[in-house]
């Protein structure tokens, strides 16, 4: 049963007479208690997919269904109610959390909002409470965010997410600005959570290595598209798509001599004003031919529930004799 | 090359005097590549800063020297370190677009890094500005010369900003985090870039970083500072399978394996649990 599903979601900004395709007929589904990885650079599309997701942006067209609500027939004020079932932590901790109220008041603000029935010594009971729950104390309650570190502040951004009991939290970046033991910790706290509660996630990350540890699958972006999604095992182990393969490469291991071939692309990631009509890799491909260039984007199944948009995928799948060059 | 004897870096502030950095030692031999790794506020970047004289107005280095070519860069004249860096010791820093000037063209600014050393005419530095730029394979490279930084992507513009730092052939390289302001794709591309243009001149390279990946598979020798100090040095083959330091240890724990080298990505609980 999923939580959340997304169907064939497009959104266009317009700004100044320019058009911006950021997100291209995406379709996702989380199930309860699952995390789902939402990998891409930057200007992918992931962040905006994130915020469709929450309601935040209403999409040009195609259907947010949360927990069988269409979220995009929601009014702002009909939308209110849900905020408290679907949560979000931000990028930067310290920017996301107010820097004149106590840390105590972030945390108890959306209970304000969501619990108006609560007493002050309930609302602060519950606060010390979730401040324990995310490895902080009751003294905590009374500093300010910038008296405290980057992870300890990205815990309190955790703490506000999660004090209403949502049901879904989108997570954008939650440790790319952590240190890296830092961010360790973190990944653990989140994950011990989800399983207390059962909820479910959507990661949204630029970090193959730390999708690996927290998700369950993984679609990977690229120019507002999905280019391959499946079990993160399975496509972490067998990356199809060349993106994902090139993503994959640019990490380094910090084994000494283990390495592994650079997959590389060419260029850089181009402007996203048009609406792809090819592939959108085509003019970075490392196995691109001249055919790419006329190929309608779109999912195939390689494995199961493994899913890629390449051409040359597409085509090995069905006649894999004939296609010895590609790699 | 270059050998670093106790530095000791303060800062002044609001809440007295800070000691940034702490009697910091280490050595970057000759055609060898060295990273200084640490998280945020392990006093890396004060480390170089401090060596190339670059520190904010409100720190100083309160003892220790920095050697190179026969000099100790902590004890010379602004005019004398001016005449070093550029010249001698190349610079990449982490951000290509504080580093180039928002309102010189690319061409002028080639001009500029020139000029500072050296006579040459216009027609002669077009020339090499042109051979510069095609071999950090910048494309359009007479494009981007009459050009201005914002037109440029940021691989692009990192590329003419170690086009540049490369100029007057520098025996020493300090690149301070050049990657990481750049997208993941792009970033082992102008890794393999600095590396490629090291090797080829023979130079040595300093190269700061909070990505251990990035030593392990670039650097020979690896420094690592926490708090200031150094806590361990030595061969990034010995440090990095043999740490002695609990600290290089745990940095070393910290970092999850690569993606394509996990061995059951997806398993999140027995990946974790046992670190």
């Amino acid at each position: 049963m999923s939580i959340m599903e997304l169907r064939d979601v497009n959104h266009v900004f317009r700004r100044g007479g320019k058009e911006v395709h950021a997100v291209n007929g995406v379709s996702l589904s989380v199930a309860k208690g699952e995390t789902v990885a939402v990998i891409g650079e930057s200007g992918s599309g992931k962040s905006t997919l994130g915020r469709i997701a929450l309601g935040l942006i209403t999409p040009t067209s195609g259907s947010v269904v949360f927990d069988g609500i269409e979220l995009t027939a929601l009014s702002r004020k009909q939308m209110r109610p849900l905020r408290s079932r679907l949560q979000v932590v931000f990028q930067e901790p310290y920017e996301s959390l107010n820097p004149r109220l106590k840390v105590g008041d972030i945390i108890a603000e959306p209970l304000i909002i969501h619990r108006p029935e609560l007493s002050r010594a309930e609302r602060r009971e519950k606060v010390v409470a979730m401040l324990e729950r995310v490895g902080l104390t009751a003294e905590h309650a009374d500093r300010l965010p910038r008296n405290l570190s980057g992870g300890q502040q990205q815990r309190i951004g955790i703490a506000r997410a999660i004090i209403t009991e949502p049901e879904l939290v989108i997570l954008d970046e939650p440790t790319s600005s952590l240190d890296v033991s830092v961010r360790a910790r973190v990944l653990d706290l989140l994950r011990d959570l989800q399983r207390e509660r059962g909820i479910s996630y959507v990661f949204i990350s630029h970090d193959l290595a730390t999708v690996g540890l927290i998700s369950d699958r993984v679609a990977v972006m690229y120019l507002g598209t999905v280019v391959e999604q499946g079990p993160t095992q399975e496509v972490l182990t067998n990356p199809r798509h060349p993106y994902t393969q090139a993503l994959m490469s640019a990490t380094l291991s910090t084994v000494v001599g283990q390495k592994r071939e650079h997959v590389p692309l060419r260029g850089e990631i181009p402007n996203p004003s048009k609406k792809p009509t090819k592939c959108v890799l085509s003019g970075r491909c490392p196995i691109e031919v001249d055919a790419c260039s006329s190929w309608q984007v779109r999912l195939a199944q390689v494995a199961d529930r493994h899913e890629v948009a390449c051409m040359r995928v597409e085509q090995e799948q069905k006649q894999p004799v004939e296609l010895g060059g590609g790699r | 090359m270059l050998r670093v004897q106790g530095l000791t870096s303060q800062f002044r502030g609001r809440a007295g005097v800070v000691r940034a950095i702490d009697d910091v030692s280490f050595e970057v031999p000759a055609g060898e590549a060295v990273g200084i790794v640490g998280e945020t506020g392990s006093g890396k970047s004060v480390t170089i800063r401090s060596i190339l004289g670059l520190l904010p107005s409100y720190g100083r280095v309160v003892a220790g020297s920095a050697e190179f070519e026969g000099e100790d860069l902590i004890k010379l004249s602004r005019t004398r370190l001016r005449e070093i860096r550029g010249a001698r010791i190349g610079f990449v820093a982490q951000n290509p677009f504080g580093a180039l000037n928002p309102v010189l063209s690319i061409e002028k600014q080639f001009r500029n890094v020139m000029r500072a050393h050296r006579r040459m005419s216009r027609a002669e530095l077009h020339d090499l500005a042109i051979e510069r730029l095609t071999a950090v394979q910048v494309r359009g490279p007479e494009r981007v010369l009459r050009g201005y930084a914002h037109e440029l992507s940021g691989g692009m513009a990192q590329r003419v900003v170690i086009a540049l730092a490369m100029l007057h052939d520098p025996p020493l390289v300090i690149a301070d985090e050049p990657t990481t302001a750049l997208d993941v794709t792009v970033q082992r591309q102008i890794l393999d870039l600095i590396d490629s243009q090291v090797k080829q001149g023979g130079r040595s390279l300093l190269l700061v970083t909070h990505d251990l990946g990035v030593v392990a598979q670039y650097c020979h020798r690896v420094v690592v500072m926490k708090s200031g100090r150094v806590v361990e040095t030595g061969l990034v083959a010995d440090v990095f399978t043999n740490p002695t330091h609990e600290y290089t240890k745990q940095l070393l724990d910290a970092v999850p394996p690569a993606p394509w080298a996990q061995e059951a990505p997806g398993l999140t609980e027995q990946a974790v649990t046992s670190r």
